[in-house]
């Protein structure tokens, strides 16, 4: 009789124990490891690393510390608090999975089963992978942890990468090569082998870079990448739009369509939270980058995050179809000039702009405009592989990378007369370097390109020596560009993790 | 009026009749009301008007004779047929009569430290909540509000902080167990008896570790039929305004940050010259002269089968802060006890029960979000409340700022509805002498529904709202205990045992739904019901329902020789449904002993001596916490989907939501006990106490690495000690004429964390508690008390480029980014630079001690009494700036300021908080305040007009004033020192902005018929 009086249990949950059954729970399992790549706010990765480069300054009111901060090289507390929590959950919620996937009876078929496993650890490589790249010197957690393990040590970066490299191949591998027209469009948003192997590259060609290697930690070479790269571009059915401004939701009517043929790998956002701040459904990092504070159509207002550096303006050729569609000038487009705020340098990020027809809170919508926007962040675009593709063989087959190139590059122009011949040196790695700024500007990706090419290089281009201080910023070298750990983390730890260098505690 | 009573029907044919008569032994006359009760059975009568009674006794019969305010008397009956008694006043409590938990005993013979608070006390604060009477009664127990609204919890521990889990005591009212006591009346409390040691808390074992307060309501008595009315009516207004900046002061001090941080002035030099005062915001939040009211009718008799009391009460408070109705809280209280002997005073039956429905309604309280006043004193002062047209103005300088009185309207406009029916029915019977079975059945049974409408807005660029919207929310909780208990008490020559044995089984259900729907079809309070909502695609539903159960075995076994040597021993078994299998038990002993030196033939020579006992206690108890099935390893389901496909189709995403802990276990707390319980001349009194007591096994959820990747899970381990001294000491003086009394009790408490299972033996406190973005301030650590204030030490300001340059480490400058007028840290580990590795103690919430004078004086129908309560010695961490916006407004302190070489020592140069040397972006001592007090929390005086008509048909018609919290000594400069809240339920002292307690005056009658 007591033992059943004292027998009690949540009616609303269900536990490990009666889950993990079925091949259904394996897709809800899967599905929380997805939810991981939505996170993300003011504290976006995409955003905060725009900003540490040469493209953004930090922007936002006077009271956005934190994006000032980041624009220059500033000590802070948990800045990267949010950061390095939602990688980690992410993280556990695909070893989660794999650490149960022998748990669910998947009958017969083993399809379902190879295809979730690959699918998570495509996503806990993803996570890796940013985290690695933001921290460098991170604990390495390949199964959930027991309460006892959590005080652990950051891993060698070498480990670390070597684990996202077997992640990426065994996915690879694991996943059928549907080309890109045979994929199912309820599918659309879902891993594919294509994208496991174009992030193969962009692996590499960080690592190599950045920690000055060969390969990948002995794991993964050149050769091997050019393979996965090559593969991605001839194999895959993905290729490029015809016209670059068709890209993005910015050309209104002639907007391609999300989920595109040049779409190799997106994180899927909706508007469907409807003002929900539980839910991380909607692209948080879209409000963040309007145009601080004001309606100018037909763009809808923002906070002025992350404005654009004339630099970066004033990169682009005469006739490149690509400023104009990269950023907004509100002098050449003859819009409102905004009420001032810091940092104000008169351009702003068109690509991922929310616009004034499509904005959250529009009557037949009803979201919030502050977190329902909803515009997928394309995170792989085949223009990128393809200027990867250019740079793995620029001391193999010059022929083919030139080929690659022209075709970013003409697109970008809309004829071939623009073009730049590659050379097997230095001169032709620049002008791929270039080449993937003016391509791939304000998609995340120039940070972490700068960080490749060196401290000294890195220092010469985000060092703005302005005589208008709030423009000031001096890049710290000794950071070697890592950002710094939040502090919490290192005082949870109990001394297990370690600063990065050029950081306070 | 009392009438005579004939006497009682007997259970054992008594030999014979006595007559007696009762008398005062100062004035010979009659008293009528007194209790003449043959000890060890229910048969009783009581005197009538002319002070006589009847009463059939058998020879070897003992009388107790008792009434309130007298000295209780025993008188053994022999051939005795008329008796003349004389009673003398008490001059003490010794013989008052302390509930100790599934019965009662003389505090004469008490073992533990169990504090008699009489409803005297408690009825002269004027409080609307019962608990907050408590505030400086008795030593030991601490009651802080963590914020003033009307109708807000207290914040109550006894001796100390002991857990960072659930630290509330646990309330036993009428025998039922509850943790909330906001439902009773003052008027209806006959007394509370604070439990403190484990001794005398060991009796409810797994929940007593945070001390018990026993609640006994008024019960009628036999042969008075009373009505009495109390009620009062007041005026209540802010204590004290928060010297913010006026509009002139705000554009200089926010060009010199601008013009510091690089960024250049806001306002020209004639924007700055024509600004003039601006706006009060303060003024514009205030409900000055807020009414408070309290109205209760009461009666009370009981012939010789049944007893009853009855009540009815009601009371309203308006809230300082807000627009009028805005932040309201009222109360209806119907309370019906009664107790009915069944057969021949063998059985008995009886009930008490208490049905209250409250309204609360208020503005935003608590955390840095949505708080009403942390907006209010943030907002600077350059537009008006108002614009031209009537409307809320806007910011014309700021678009980010928002209205601050324009948010209190729009956000808060709530209404919480409680119903709370709680009590007891019992059957008693005593089939023999001395031996007592009781079966108790309580109920708390509690429906809480909540109502809540949110307008359209536009007022800032981010705080717009395009939905109306309707918030429903309901929950029931309803919790049952059944608690039968047998008891035997006997004695044999100077030997007097008793023995009680019991088994307890309790469980509490808690059913909830709410949600909302927006697009109202009719926008305002009255309809914002779920049903007016047409938006389907928003709408949102959320519920669950959970169990808990308890099942406990107790005993106690009790001992006098000759009321001059005392022990007691219990000892309890409580099981769990919030523990797994594991560890699903808790036991928990206690023995304490006594002994009354006023007894030994020694001390009966000693001149003065009326009284002394010593006493000694030690016991464990049991903490029982709130657990979400911590032992379980659950997966959750909630916003985990991701939208796949073109079409974004929703999938729902399943993860696990805490790492499980099967071998959870109870908290256990240890404490022992030493006290003296003395009185002097008749008239002086006095108790001290020493103790010590250790919570261990905390059930804590330490944070973890996120590396974790889910919540931490709940573990046992870490301790805090508490250890002190209380002292009471009251003199009271009985002239025929003039009587007065004073008493003071201090209680000193030093909170000390003793263990935490991990390696860096701290739980970190929250980062961004005091504003977005910041630093961690308090945590609790090993050696420290816990929540503790944490931050780096600072030493003055760098007056100069040369001292900048001058405080150097080992690595050079200390301080390189630090400019002339930044704050110069103090580098405590001597490592050269200026981090984390220096931050220490700066601060501590708990105060060294807290202390209550109580004073009164009654002559010739006047009575004046005065209350003084103070704590000293604690700290107050300063959150009240939002440090996130560079445009928040400060208070004049800021004029202060480092503005050139000896310009100040304290407060740096102004900068928009970028400045490199995180001067205000770190936690250090410059946020950390004195903040000790000494209230005059109430003075009242009243006349009693049946001294001038002493033939007014009424006992009693007293009317009286008061004031309540007329002022407070204290350096502390934020709105009130007195700061319950913290971010975690084990940290205080930080204020974000708290809602302030107000003054108030009151008019009231106390008339008894």
């Amino acid at each position: 009789c007591s033992k059943s009086f004292l027998d009690k249990g949540p009616v609303d949950k269900k536990t490990i124990e009666n889950f993990y059954k079925t091949p259904a729970d394996g897709m809800e399992a899967l599905t929380a490891a997805y939810d991981g790549l939505q996170y993300g706010d003011y504290d976006n990765i995409t955003l905060v690393s725009e900003i540490a480069s040469d493209n953004c300054f930090g922007g936002g009111g006077e009271s956005d510390l934190p994006w000032k901060r980041w624009d220059r090289v500033e000590n802070d507390v948990n800045l990267n608090e949010g950061a390095w929590t939602r990688y980690y959950t992410g993280i556990y919620r695909a070893n989660i999975l794999l650490a149960h996937l022998n748990d669910i009876d998947w009958g017969a078929d083993s399809t379902l089963k190879v295809r979730y496993r690959a699918e998570a650890r495509f996503l806990r490589a993803y996570f890796y992978f940013d985290l690695v790249r933001m921290f460098g010197n991170v604990p390495l957690v390949d199964h959930p942890l027991a309460p006892a393990e959590l005080q652990m040590k950051q891993a060698a970066p070498a480990d670390v990468y070597k684990f996202i490299v077997e992640d990426l191949e065994a996915a690879a591998a694991d996943l059928k090569p549907v080309s890109y027209s045979a994929i199912p469009t309820s599918e659309y948003g879902r891993v594919t082998k294509w994208a496991a192997e174009a992030l193969l590259g962009r692996v590499f060609l960080f690592y190599t870079g950045y920690y000055q290697q060969p390969d990948v930690a002995g794991v993964l070479t050149k050769a091997q990448t050019r393979t996965y790269i090559d593969d991605v571009i001839n194999q895959s059915g993905y290729g490029l739009v015809d016209s670059f401004p068709t890209l993005w939701q910015s050309s209104r009517k002639a907007f391609v369509g999300e989920d595109n043929k040049e779409t190799v790998f997106a994180i899927k956002f909706t508007y469907k939270g409807l003002g929900d701040w539980n839910k991380h459904d909607g692209n948080r990092m879209q409000v963040d980058i309007g145009i601080r504070n004001a309606v100018d159509t037909p763009y809808y207002k923002g906070w002025g995050a992350g404005t654009v550096t004339p630099k970066l303006w004033n990169s682009y050729e005469t006739g490149d179809t690509r400023r104009g569609a990269t950023i907004i000038s509100i002098n050449d487009e003859k819009l409102g000039v905004p009420t001032p705020f810091p940092q104000y340098t008169g351009y702003f990020w068109k690509k991922y702009a929310m616009m004034y027809d499509d904005r959250p809170d529009q009557p037949s919508i009803g979201g919030d405009f502050q977190i329902d926007n909803y515009y997928d962040f394309v995170c792989i675009r085949f223009a990128d592989v393809l200027l990867m593709g250019a740079e793995l063989n620029l001391d193999g087959d010059l022929a083919k990378a030139q080929g690659y190139y022209d075709r970013v590059r003409d697109r970008a122009f809309r004829n071939h007369s623009h073009t730049h011949t590659l050379t097997n040196d230095a001169n032709g790695l620049q002008l791929i370097f270039k080449e993937r700024n003016l391509e791939l500007a304000l998609e995340g990706i120039r940070y972490w390109d700068l960080l490749r090419q060196g401290m000294t290089k890195t220092k010469a281009e985000i060092d703005n020596n302005s005589t208008d201080p709030q423009f000031q910023v001096t890049f710290r070298p000794e950071t070697k560009g890592l950002f710094q750990i939040p502090q919490q983390e290192i005082s949870v730890s109990n001394g297990a993790l370690v600063q990065n260098p050029g950081w306070s505690n | 009026s009392p009438r005579p009573q004939p006497a009682s029907v007997y259970a054992m044919a008594p030999a014979h009749e006595l007559h007696g008569t009762v008398t005062g032994a100062k004035d010979n006359a009659p008293l009528p009301g007194v209790s003449i009760q043959v000890q060890g059975t229910n048969r009783g009568t009581v005197t009538g008007a002319d002070g006589r009674f009847t009463i059939r006794v058998n020879d070897n019969d003992v009388l107790v004779i008792t009434l309130m305010g007298y000295q209780r008397q025993t008188i053994t009956v022999h051939n005795q047929t008329t008796l003349q008694i004389s009673m003398a006043e008490a001059a003490t409590g010794l013989d008052e009569v302390l509930v100790v938990g599934y019965g009662t005993e003389r505090k004469k013979l008490n073992t533990g430290a169990i504090d008699h608070v009489a409803s005297a006390s408690i009825d002269q604060q004027h409080n609307l909540r019962v608990d907050e009477a408590l505030q400086g009664q008795t030593p030991g127990i601490q009651v802080t509000p963590t914020s003033a609204q009307p109708g807000e919890p207290m914040k109550v521990r006894i001796r100390g902080t002991g857990t960072i889990g659930n630290a509330n005591p646990l309330y036993i009212v009428d025998g039922v167990p509850t943790y909330d006591i906001s439902y009773l009346n003052a008027a209806d409390i006959a007394s509370m008896d604070v439990a403190k040691d484990a001794a005398s808390t060991a009796i409810y074992g797994a929940r007593a570790a945070n001390g018990i307060i026993f609640v006994t309501t008024k019960k009628g008595k036999r042969g008075i039929i009373s009505l009495g009315y109390d009620g009062f009516y007041g005026v209540q207004n802010p204590s004290r305004k928060l010297p913010l900046l006026d509009a002139h002061e705000y554009e200089v001090i926010m060009n010199e940050a601008g013009i510091n941080s690089g960024r250049g002035p806001y306002f020209t030099l004639d924007q700055v010259n024509s600004a003039g005062k601006g706006t009060d915001w303060q003024e514009a939040m205030y409900n000055k002269n807020a009414p408070i009211q309290s109205h209760a009718i009461n009666v009370t008799g009981g012939n010789d089968k049944s007893v009853y009391a009855s009540s009815i009460s009601y009371m309203k408070q308006e809230g300082v802060i807000g627009f009028k109705g805005q932040s309201v809280y009222d109360r209806l209280n119907v309370r019906f006890n009664s107790e009915h002997d069944m057969y021949k005073d063998i059985v008995k039956f009886g009930e008490n029960f208490t049905y209250s429905l409250s309204n609360k309604s208020g503005v935003g309280v608590g955390n840095i979000y949505a708080n009403t006043i942390r907006g209010i004193v943030n907002t600077s002062p350059l537009f008006p409340v108002y614009d031209s047209a009537g409307n809320f103005a806007k910011s014309t300088w700021n678009p980010d700022e928002t209205n601050p009185i324009a948010l209190m309207r729009y956000q808060n406009n709530n209404k919480a509805k409680t119903d709370r029916l709680i009590g007891n029915v019992y059957l008693q019977a005593q089939p023999i002498k001395g031996l007592t079975i009781r079966s108790d059945f309580g109920l708390d049974l509690s429906y809480y529904n909540y109502n809540n409408y949110l307008p359209t807005y536009n007022l800032s660029t981010n705080v717009v709202n395009n939905h109306t919207r309707a918030t429903m929310g309901m929950q029931r909780v309803a919790t049952w205990n059944w608690d039968n208990t047998v008891a035997y008490e006997h004695s044999f020559g100077k030997h007097r045992f008793n023995v009680l044995a019991g088994m307890s089984s309790l469980q509490a259900d808690t059913f909830y739904v709410n949600g909302y729907k927006e697009d109202l079809i009719i926008a305002d309070q009255d309809h914002a019901v779920i049903n007016n909502g047409t938006n389907e695609d928003t709408k949102q539903v959320y519920g669950s329902h959970n169990q808990m159960s308890l099942l406990s075995y107790f005993g106690r076994i009790g001992y006098n020789y000759a009321e001059k040597y005392l022990v007691t021993a219990v000892f309890r078994a409580d099981g769990s449904s919030m523990f797994g299998p594991n560890n699903r038990f808790g036991y928990f002993p206690s023995v304490s002993a006594g002994w009354v030196v006023s007894n030994e033939e020694f001390a009966k020579r000693i001149h003065g001596l009326d009284f002394l006992k010593v006493r000694a206690g030690w016991g464990q108890n049991g903490n029982l916490p709130l657990l979400n099935w911590a032992y379980l390893a659950t997966v959750s389901s909630n916003y985990q989907d991701y939208y796949f496909g073109s079409d974004e189709s929703k999938y729902v995403g399943t993860s696990p939501n805490q790492i499980p802990n099967p071998d959870l276990k109870w908290e256990t707390s240890e404490q022992a006990n030493i006290g003296i319980d003395g009185q002097l001349f008749r008239a002086f009194t006095f108790t001290v106490e020493f103790y010590n007591k250790t919570t261990k096994d905390w059930i804590i959820q330490p944070p973890v690495p996120v590396i974790a990747g889910t919540s931490a899970p709940l573990v046992n381990g870490g301790s805090v000690r508490n250890r002190g001294v209380e002292v009471m000491v009251g003199y009271e003086n009985n002239d025929h004429q003039l009587h007065w009394r004073v008493n003071g009790n201090i209680g000193i408490n030093r909170n000390q964390v003793i263990d935490i299972p991990n390696t860096g033996k701290v739980i970190q406190g929250q980062t961004g508690t005091n504003y977005v973005g910041g630093d961690e301030y308090y945590r609790a650590q090993v050696g420290h008390p816990i929540g503790y204030f944490y931050g780096l030490k600072t030493n003055g300001i760098f007056q100069n480029e040369k001292e900048v340059s001058a405080y150097t480490g080992k690595n050079g400058l200390i301080q390189p980014n630090a400019l002339p007028g930044d704050v110069r840290f103090v580098d405590l580990n001597g490592d050269g630079i200026i981090d984390s590795n220096d931050k220490t103690q700066i601060g501590n919430p708990f105060p060294k001690f807290t202390y209550g004078i109580n004073a009164g004086v009654n002559y010739k129908g006047v009575d004046l009494s005065l209350f003084f309560y103070g704590n000293q010695g604690q700290d107050v961490y300063d959150g009240i700036r939002d440090y996130s916006r560079p445009v928040s407004n400060y208070t004049t302190e800021i004029l202060g300021r480092w503005t050139g070489e000896g310009t100040s020592n304290r407060l740096p140069r102004m900068t928009l908080g970028d400045d490199k040397n995180l001067n205000m972006t770190r936690s250090s001592d410059l946020f950390v305040h004195k903040a000790s007090f000494l209230r005059i929390k109430s003075i009242n005086l009243g006349y009693d007009f049946k001294t001038l008509f002493p033939h007014m048909p009424m006992q009693q018609c007293r009317l009286y004033i008061s004031g309540l919290n007329l002022y407070t000594f204290t350096q502390y400069k934020g709105m009130d020192p007195e700061i319950g809240y913290g971010p975690d339920s084990w940290s205080s002292g930080v204020d974000l902005g708290a809602y302030p307690q107000p003054k108030s005056l009151l008019v009231g009658l106390n008339v008894k018929f």
